[in-house]
């Protein structure tokens, strides 16, 4: 498929799909930290954000799929390497799964246009994918570069050339968006169809002068 | 908005991942091995449940402001049944933790000071 397997020794480049990278999960709410004397406590973190030294805590971590994000000419040099997530597809795309080839050609075709929140990743057993997948943008984690040079191990493969052409543009798009207006050229009837249709935005949605 | 606060993730040197099992005992993965002895033919992430990390929250702050900026560094960890894994006191989890912080905060620190001259040069 949309697959390449370099060597072990290979540097890391982006697009890199890397299996059993530590994501970690934390509350700001109820922190649980290991005090100087050794004892633990849950604290919120408002209450101790102001530490000068560095706080010690524990925290939950689960081990998950990524894909690195960061350049090719960083990931040679800087500290820290940044990925993306990747999930089952139905975890990223929750709808009911398409009955069809052609249904499936169909939605992959306009959701890749459409929603750029995600990145689809066919199934291929070589590189550990036995159905289909999707990079999550909205997911991010960081490693250190050395830890993850180490564990060039975990590499299972990397997007090919075409693949890797098409990941990036959406990684740019995906980081590259704003929020906007998107009513600003409506009459004042368009307006109020548009604002009717978005319920749950509504106050957010405002008028301009020549719409009310 | 000043008051607005981010803290980034990082994870550190394995070496000084901290793990915690289900009776509460506390262990250093010393090797990065264990990734692979533990995950290999795996085809899904798996969820372990009761990890502990060390997790470091540094108000180092860029602008004088300690509230700007929050580094959050943790060395992880996750595994089972290790040869590398040893018990260690919560007082030696603790000294993992803070070298595994410290570590990445001079690593950074180098790289700055590198893209520093580098940028002084032009």
């Amino acid at each position: 498929m949309i697959y390449e397997f370099p060597p072990h020794t290979a540097p890391i480049r982006q697009g890199d799909i890397f299996q059993a990278l530590p994501r970690i999960e934390l509350s700001l709410a109820e922190l649980s930290i290991l005090t100087e004397r050794s004892e633990t406590e849950a604290v919120s973190w408002e209450a101790v954000r102001g530490s000068v030294e560095p706080i010690v805590a524990i925290v939950g971590v689960r081990a998950v799929w990524a894909i690195v994000i960061t350049q090719d000419c960083d990931t040679i040099r800087v500290p820290d390497i940044s990925l993306c997530e990747i999930k089952p597809f139905g975890d990223v795309v929750r709808m009911a799964p398409p009955a069809t080839p052609k249904r499936w050609a169909e939605l992959l075709r306009t959701q890749a246009m459409q929603n750029l929140k995600w990145f689809y990743l066919p199934p291929d057993p070589t590189i550990g994918f036995m159905d289909r997948m999707a990079v999550d943008f909205l997911s991010t984690l960081r490693v250190s570069r050395g830890d993850l040079e180490n564990a060039r191990h975990l590499r299972r493969g990397r997007l090919n050339t075409v693949a890797d052409e098409h990941f990036r543009e959406r990684l740019a798009e995906f980081f590259r968006r704003y929020p906007y207006n998107e009513w600003y050229a409506f009459n004042k009837q368009e307006f109020e169809a548009y604002r009717t249709g978005h319920p749950q935005e509504q106050e957010l949605i405002v008028p301009y002068d020549y719409q009310q | 908005m000043p008051d607005r606060d981010t803290a980034t993730l990082d994870i550190s040197r394995p070496a000084a991942v901290i793990t915690l099992d289900r009776g509460g005992a506390v262990y250093p993965a010393t090797s990065p091995q264990w990734y692979k002895r533990e995950y290999a033919g795996r085809l899904y992430p798996r969820f372990i449940s009761a990890i502990a990390a060390s997790l470091f929250f540094s108000t180092a702050s860029v602008l004088n402001d300690p509230r700007m900026l929050f580094y959050v560094d943790s060395s992880v960890v996750l595994g089972a049944q290790r040869p590398a894994r040893r018990k260690v006191s919560l007082w030696e989890a603790r000294q993992l933790a803070l070298q595994a912080f410290w570590s990445s905060e001079r690593r950074r620190a180098e790289f700055a000071e590198q893209e520093g001259r580098e940028f002084g040069e032009l």
